[in-house]
């Protein structure tokens, strides 16, 4: 029904929106890997 | 995003019915979900069953939330002041194996105590101790998950207790239901394993005129109680959004639980979507660095619809929404806030609606090995075909 995106096709198009958002010194793989504390489990665990 | 966890909801998979063996199904008022899609999950294998398509559909590893009246009894009739931990062990053991944590509900509706609509609140003693029997074994239940999966299971109280029409005394079920709750808690239990929440409601159906548990009473007892509060979405006045209220309690309390919800003209439980009310709340946590101190959970039902569907919108819509606010440039607009640069921040904030997010979010998804973008469709088109539609 709905097309599969092709990697190369999502890569692609991340690179470019990576470079727009890096412009704005925002470090997109780094939002992606964590997000500054959204963490339920271990810091929780340590109040 | 990758330690971003949400709860979902196991109620939108059997539009709030649970799994309790008594004759007279959804009774005693509280709850009501539209809506006659096939496809219902009839017991919990099914719930569970269709929970795991949900989850593969989703980037991150993230939680369920269930309630009290989802337990499993060998097809035993259990009141619900009798329930135990047992109840819930297939949960537990499915929880563990698919690498998954737990958060718990008492149910405090659907049940024949309930129907006059008053619960701990009750001005007949009795039933104000059945529920806080009730209320008891559920927090026990509560912190026996949090051991059993190593971390906090959140336990959220709410009660549908109120009036229908001009109540003359709304003084005495609120001294009741505060003494009720302060009974419950009086139970020991282990903070690193189990925390309360409690949460308000504006009016219900049944309980247009007073609610017991208004947003003035559950903010006094959280506050003066230290537990959390649950701030959902739709239990305000209609046209009022929650994102402004979170900056304002944390300032008092520790942490808080979020019901991330999309009401539409009233309290309708409508399925989550990537919307400016939902963008707004996650924004405010990300700008006050507050993400470690909530707790999201999602709550909405929608019965009318492909229910993996509804899941996996809602679900997807909340964990974009993360996204979108993490991806703000949130100390230059700081700066040009407290340089008065008022027309600069304002630009650059609707500038910010037009980059190019969703190749982020496709990205992400791409790394999580989820479908991206609409492919995920095609999943659910198959598993109603394969499974929905044998039911």
């Amino acid at each position: 029904m709905f097309n599969e995106i092709s990697e190369k096709m999502i890569n692609d198009t991340y690179q470019l929106a990576e470079k727009r958002y890096s412009q704005l010194g925002i470090d997109v793989d780094a939002v992606m890997k964590k997000n500054g504390g959204f963490i339920h489990i271990s810091s929780l665990l340590a109040r | 995003m990758e330690d971003l966890s949400i709860s979902l909801h196991c109620w939108q998979g059997d539009d709030v019915g649970g799994f309790e063996v008594k004759p007279e199904g959804l009774s005693g008022g509280g709850i009501m979900a539209t809506g006659n899609y096939p496809g219902r999950a009839r017991t919990a294998d099914e719930l569970r069953a269709d929970l795991e398509k949900v989850f593969s559909l989703l980037p991150g590893n993230h939680r369920v939330n269930i309630h009290a009246c989802y337990l499993e009894s060998d097809g035993k009739y259990v009141d619900r002041d009798e329930v135990t931990v047992e109840h819930f062990s297939k949960w537990i053991d499915w929880a563990k194996k698919n690498n998954l944590s737990l958060d718990f509900n008492p149910t405090f509706f659907s049940h024949p105590k309930a129907e006059s609509g008053l619960t701990l609140s009750n001005s007949d003693e009795k039933i104000r101790d059945f529920w806080i029997k009730h209320g008891v074994a559920s927090l026990k239940i509560a912190e026996a998950i949090g051991k059993a999966q190593g971390n906090p299971c959140i336990i959220n109280f709410w009660m549908p207790d109120g009036a229908k029409d001009s109540p003359v005394d709304r003084w005495t079920p609120r001294k009741y239901m505060k003494e009720s709750l302060d009974t419950i808690f009086e139970t020991q239990y282990d903070e690193r394993y189990c925390k309360p929440a409690v949460e308000s409601k504006l009016f219900g159906i049944g309980s247009e005129d007073y609610v017991v548990g208004s947003s003035e009473f559950y903010l006094s007892y959280a506050l003066t109680r230290q537990k959390l509060l649950c701030l959902d979405m739709g239990h305000y006045h209609p046209t009022e959004t929650i994102h402004g209220k979170i900056s304002a309690v944390l300032g008092f309390l520790d942490e808080i639980l979020l019901h991330v919800s999309r009401p539409i003209r009233w309290d309708s439980d409508h399925v989550v979507i990537f919307n400016d009310d939902v963008k707004d709340v996650f924004h405010e946590l990300v700008r006050g660095d507050a993400m470690n101190r909530v707790n999201i959970a999602l709550d909405f039902f929608d019965a009318s619809i492909n229910r993996i569907g509804a899941w996996v919108t809602g679900s997807r819509a909340t964990l974009k929404a993360a996204m979108y606010a993490m991806l703000e440039p949130t100390d230059m607009l700081k700066k040009m806030a407290s340089d008065g640069d008022g027309a600069g921040k304002l630009a650059l904030l609707e500038e910010l609606k037009s980059m190019p997010f969703g190749a982020i979010w496709d990205k992400y998804c791409l790394n999580n090995n989820v479908p991206v973008s609409s492919s995920w469709l095609n999943q659910m088109y198959n598993y109603e075909t394969e499974i929905l539609s044998k039911r």
